[in-house]
């Protein structure tokens, strides 16, 4: 009886937290939708009309190996999943050290970084229905199936939380230098171009291959994209959810160990 | 206005402003670690740009008739450009929806100095003053290449980067009065940036109609592209009157806007 009720409350603040996160997104429906669309939709202009120049300023048929027609899918698909990749609540945690606000979720039966992570998570989910109901209308004008969409959503979803993890580990550094706003955006500059999201990754030259395939970040929007598009399959797919995996434990480690020393130097006056 | 009373205007706009620059300089070093990681962070940026460029133009010589040095030439007029924007004005304008929802602007315009020009200068960051170098490095490194002279002609890469300065000066403020009508006028700074990468690439990636419109409804064009033809004598003597009258149309219309969103201001929740 007392471990169902626990079990009970372990869910409970949980759903609470996401379902705060929701309503929070959707308190202004317009910005919501104007942000979305803005994020989703310029970025991805941008990028047709740079495939569009090189093609037929070069006369090319591939750019890169890759064809016209494969550039401009992997660009469509690849927004679906640049949306649900982004997760910038590890920005909450370095405010919550700088402000000692971090002192109030001390004396509540939760976790900071899971109760930061939900309540972001919240907004995240909803936006990925958002880009699973887009993606699953696709499937009825493009060859994508919705088997393949739902395994690349997963992947996603996966790199939402591995990017998180990473942040969160990072945010440590904030007990030590008051304010480590600059190192998560560094890490956020270094997921734009890694990920996948500005360029297909197959693109770069092989030379600089190593660098995106030594990282998890490739897993947020290439990853993805590639199952989508069929260029992985399910044993491709289980291959790289396994090394997500991987890299899931490693960073939820090296939150353990940087949050369970950084804590000592807490003051709860600002770090 | 007599001369003396104008003098007088010219060193209490100076006073103000050298306050505020040793202000910023004292805040920027309370988190000294962070300042140093936010340096990091802006050449991070560079990096990203410059290997986004370095990826393309690995699989292809020329697109739309802009070369590989043409392009980092670009680069580097557009990076040295932004910086500056970037150290006296960003921060700022990041919190200029804040300062109208929560009415703090109530402060600002009870001074005796022009409010528009305290809440522009209120927040500076010397992080990013380390890209001014580095983009005026690129034009060093990619200037032969892509036919600029160098010597004489960096007066005109100065002459560029300040145009750029008040073309984004100006852009930005057109997008963020309008968080004197909307509940949460953050959103408008998010679709700025959003566009904004109109900017980061030379204008002849674009077809006819962004063309026209990067130097006209949204310049974005001024930052670096009419920039970069300018410096390496290929824009036209129409390119020059365009910038001008742009710019004129621009200084209207944020004056414009700017009286019309003070009218709507209620100080509290606007």
């Amino acid at each position: 009886m007392i471990s169902s009720l626990n079990l009970f409350w372990h869910l409970e603040w949980r759903i609470a937290a996401i379902r705060n996160g929701v309503r929070d997104a959707l308190a202004y429906r317009g910005d919501f939708l104007l942000d979305f669309f803005g994020q989703a939709i310029v970025p991805v202009g941008i990028q047709l009309i740079l495939w569009n120049s090189i093609f037929k300023s070069s006369g090319m048929s591939t750019f890169a190996g890759m064809t016209y027609a494969q550039l401009l899918a992997y660009t469509w698909t690849s927004v679906l999943f640049s949306q649900v990749r982004g997760g910038n609540y590890d920005f909450n945690l370095i405010e919550l050290i700088r402000t000692g606000g971090l002192s109030v979720y001390m004396l509540r039966p939760v976790g900071v970084i899971e109760f930061t992570f939900f309540r972001g998570f919240g907004e995240k989910l909803f936006t990925a229905t958002l880009c699973f109901a887009l993606g699953a209308i696709a499937t009825c004008f493009t060859s994508m199936t919705i088997t393949n969409l739902i395994m690349g959503m997963m992947l996603a979803i996966l790199g939402n939380l591995i990017h998180y993890l990473f942040g969160s580990a990072l945010a440590s550094i904030a007990f030590y230098w008051e304010n480590a706003f600059a190192v998560l955006m560094v890490k956020n500059m270094a997921v734009s171009l890694l990920s996948g999201e500005l360029i297909p990754l197959s693109i770069v030259p092989e030379k600089y291959a190593w660098v995106w395939q030594n990282t998890p970040f490739y897993l947020f929007v290439y990853g993805p994209t590639q199952v989508a598009l069929g260029k992985w399959d399910h044993h491709l797919w289980f291959h790289h959810m396994g090394i997500g995996f991987l890299w899931l434990f490693a960073f939820w480690g090296m939150i353990k160990i940087s949050w369970g020393i950084s804590m000592k130097h807490y003051q709860g006056m600002g770090g | 206005m007599n001369q003396n009373s104008r003098m007088k205007s010219i060193h209490k706009y100076w006073d103000v402003f050298s306050t505020i620059i040793k202000n910023n300089f004292v805040k920027e070093f309370i988190y000294r670690s962070n300042t140093f990681a936010m340096t990091f962070a802006d050449i991070i940026w560079v990096l990203v740009e410059y290997a986004f460029f370095d990826v393309i133009y690995s699989n292809i010589n020329s697109i739309n008739g802009w070369t590989r040095p043409q392009t980092f030439f670009f680069l580097g007029v557009f990076i040295s450009s932004d910086s500056l924007f970037t150290v006296f004005f960003q921060r700022a304008f990041w919190n200029f929806p804040y300062m109208i929802n929560q009415g703090e602007l109530d402060v600002l315009l009870t001074k005796p100095i022009n409010p528009v020009f305290l809440a522009s200068f209120k927040d500076i960051n010397f992080t990013q003053i380390v890209n001014l170098f580095l983009g005026c490095w690129i034009i060093h490194y990619y200037g032969p290449e892509a036919g600029f002279n160098g010597g004489i002609a960096w007066l005109g890469v100065l002459f560029w980067i300040v145009i750029g300065l008040i073309t984004q000066f100006m852009l930005r403020f057109c997008f963020v009065i309008w968080s004197f009508w909307l509940e949460r006028g953050l959103t408008v700074s998010h679709l700025y940036y959003q566009f904004y990468a109109l900017a980061n690439k030379p204008e002849g990636l674009y077809p006819l109609a962004i063309r026209y419109i990067i130097k006209t409804a949204l310049p974005f064009a001024f930052l670096g592209s009419i920039p970069a033809l300018a410096l390496t004598g290929r824009a036209h003597l129409s390119d020059y009157f365009l910038v001008l009258g742009v710019l004129i149309a621009y200084g209207f219309l944020c004056v414009f806007l700017w009286k019309k969103g003070l009218r709507r201001y209620q100080s509290a929740s606007s």
